[in-house]
């Protein structure tokens, strides 16, 4: 830093706007991409939201089966899976990209701009998978309950509900975009370290 | 401003180690180019064409010896004062374009200037007008697959220009391209450089660059074999069809 006054020169500039712009770009025009780093996160996460509506909608038609806390242990063996798919697909996808990644580089790009990109996109994969997996969880959470339990009183029950099976989507969203961002951070930092003269012979 | 060499390249030597193995790849190399030359490096595939334009635009650290661009010592920057040097001293080009497949040739040409700071109006103003003059104005949203190779590599060039680097540094420009259309590269580089007087080094190993060239520097394994300028290069061909009679080794640094 005491160098950089010494010549006099600015730093390079990647404004969180413009990756924003950019990480958005990159996640709609690489769908099936996107399908793949995130398919792990949104059976994930359907898989815990389908838990919670599933002993939820139990419990309340059989209390005395404790459904709940006997699946919880499920909840967090989940959670694990989801965050080792994620930082497997995340490895995969900067290693594919690592060429890109060195043409960011010398276009005049810091390590730390790379990793902004990079956890962007993880950031909207984290929310679209994280809705998606939400939604199909409370679908088969109710799916499931409807295979034991009779049909009008199930939907009744669901209905008194949807405030609660509304925060679960956003619990799950939010859970999601934390879980995506962390998976993230090991193979992005390591990425944003890669010499550029590496980073760009594996084009 | 302009300094009296815009690159300045002096005993660099570039060894990889691979376990017990070494490969010497750069077995000290010195040149010196000055500001508006255009200068070709010439050599067989493995030579260290790659190795040496890697070290001399920042990319990699050479072993031993020193690299100045427009006399700032690289190897004196740090980290963000090379991410600047990369950014607003040096256009790089590339053999495989290494466009960001993502963006329009506009965002991608515009994506140098926004690292720069460069305020909205210049870059769109600056971006238009280098892509105009790569012959690309009519191109501007299209993305890379929507894009024939010459043009790829076109918007390469328009984004190598869009700071007014000090040099551009082109490794194999032509590589993935047919004959013609390579020939027009090299041709839309010439003219970028005698009307611009933008400094141009490039790697190759195609004959065609020669005619263009105000310098060939020859390597081979590494070493510097010969240096020829545009005046000595045509009795040398005609002699030896270019291998290695009239050596003007050092010839006019
Ligand atoms: N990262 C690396 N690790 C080990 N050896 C390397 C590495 N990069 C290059 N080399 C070796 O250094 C030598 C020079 O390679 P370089 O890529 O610079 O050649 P080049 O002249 O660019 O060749 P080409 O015309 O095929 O692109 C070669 O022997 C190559 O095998
Ligand atoms: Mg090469």
């Amino acid at each position: 830093m005491t160098k950089l006054n010494r010549l006099g020169l600015p730093k390079t500039q990647y404004s969180t706007n413009t990756a924003l712009r950019h990480a958005w770009k990159n996640i709609r025009q690489r769908k099936g991409r996107v399908l793949i780093n995130g398919v792990g996160i949104i059976l994930g996460i359907s898989f815990i939201i389908t838990l919670i509506v599933y002993s939820m909608l139990v419990d309340h038609f059989d209390p005395i089966s404790n459904i709940a806390r006997e699946q919880s242990y499920l909840l967090v063996v989940g959670l694990i899976l989801c965050v080792v798919g994620v930082t497997n697909s995340m490895f995969m996808e900067v290693g594919q990209r690592s060429g890109e990644i060195g043409t960011y580089m010398t276009l005049g790009t810091l390590p730390s701009h790379v990793i902004k990109l990079f956890l962007f996109e993880s950031l909207f994969i984290g929310i679209l998978s994280g809705i998606l997996g939400s939604i199909i969880g409370v679908l088969i959470g109710i799916g499931l309950t409807l295979l034991e339990f009779n049909y009008e009183s199930t939907m009744a029950f669901v209905d008194t509900q949807t405030e609660f099976i509304g925060l679960l989507i956003i619990g799950g969203t939010v859970l999601s975009s934390i879980l995506v961002v962390l998976a993230s951070i090991l193979p992005v930092y390591g990425a944003s370290r890669l010499n550029p003269a590496e980073a760009l012979r594996k084009i | 401003m302009s300094y009296q060499y815009t690159l300045k390249v002096e005993d660099i030597y570039r060894t990889y180690f691979m376990g017990e193995e070494r490969v010497r790849a750069l077995q000290g190399i010195s040149v010196q180019i000055k500001h508006g030359e255009y200068v070709s490096l010439m050599g067989p595939s493995g030579s260290g064409k790659t190795t040496f334009f890697n070290c001399v635009g920042g990319l990699d650290q050479p072993t031993k010896g020193r690299v100045y661009i427009d006399e700032v010592d690289i190897a004196k920057l740090d980290a963000y004062e090379l991410a600047w040097l990369r950014c607003r001293k040096i256009g790089y080009i590339f053999q495989t374009f290494n466009l960001i497949p993502n963006l329009t040739a506009f965002e991608n040409v515009e994506m140098p200037a926004i690292f720069a700071k460069k305020p909205r109006e210049f870059r769109q103003q600056k971006v238009k007008e280098v892509l105009t003059l790569v012959g690309l104005g009519d191109r501007m949203n299209h993305r890379p697959a929507q894009l024939s190779g010459g043009q790829q590599q076109r918007v390469a060039i328009a984004r190598s220009l869009v700071n007014d680097p000090a040099i551009i540094l082109a490794d194999e420009p032509t590589g993935n391209l047919d004959l013609e259309t390579g020939l027009e590269i090299i041709t839309l580089l010439r003219n970028l450089n005698s009307e611009k007087g933008t400094t141009v080094l490039t790697a190759t190993h195609d004959l065609k660059m020669i005619d263009v060239s105000d310098r060939i520097i020859w390597i081979d394994d590494g070493k510097i074999k010969r240096i020829e300028t545009i005046h000595n290069i045509k009795v040398t061909l005609a002699v030896d069809d270019g291998a290695c009679e009239d050596p003007k080794i050092g010839g006019d640094q």
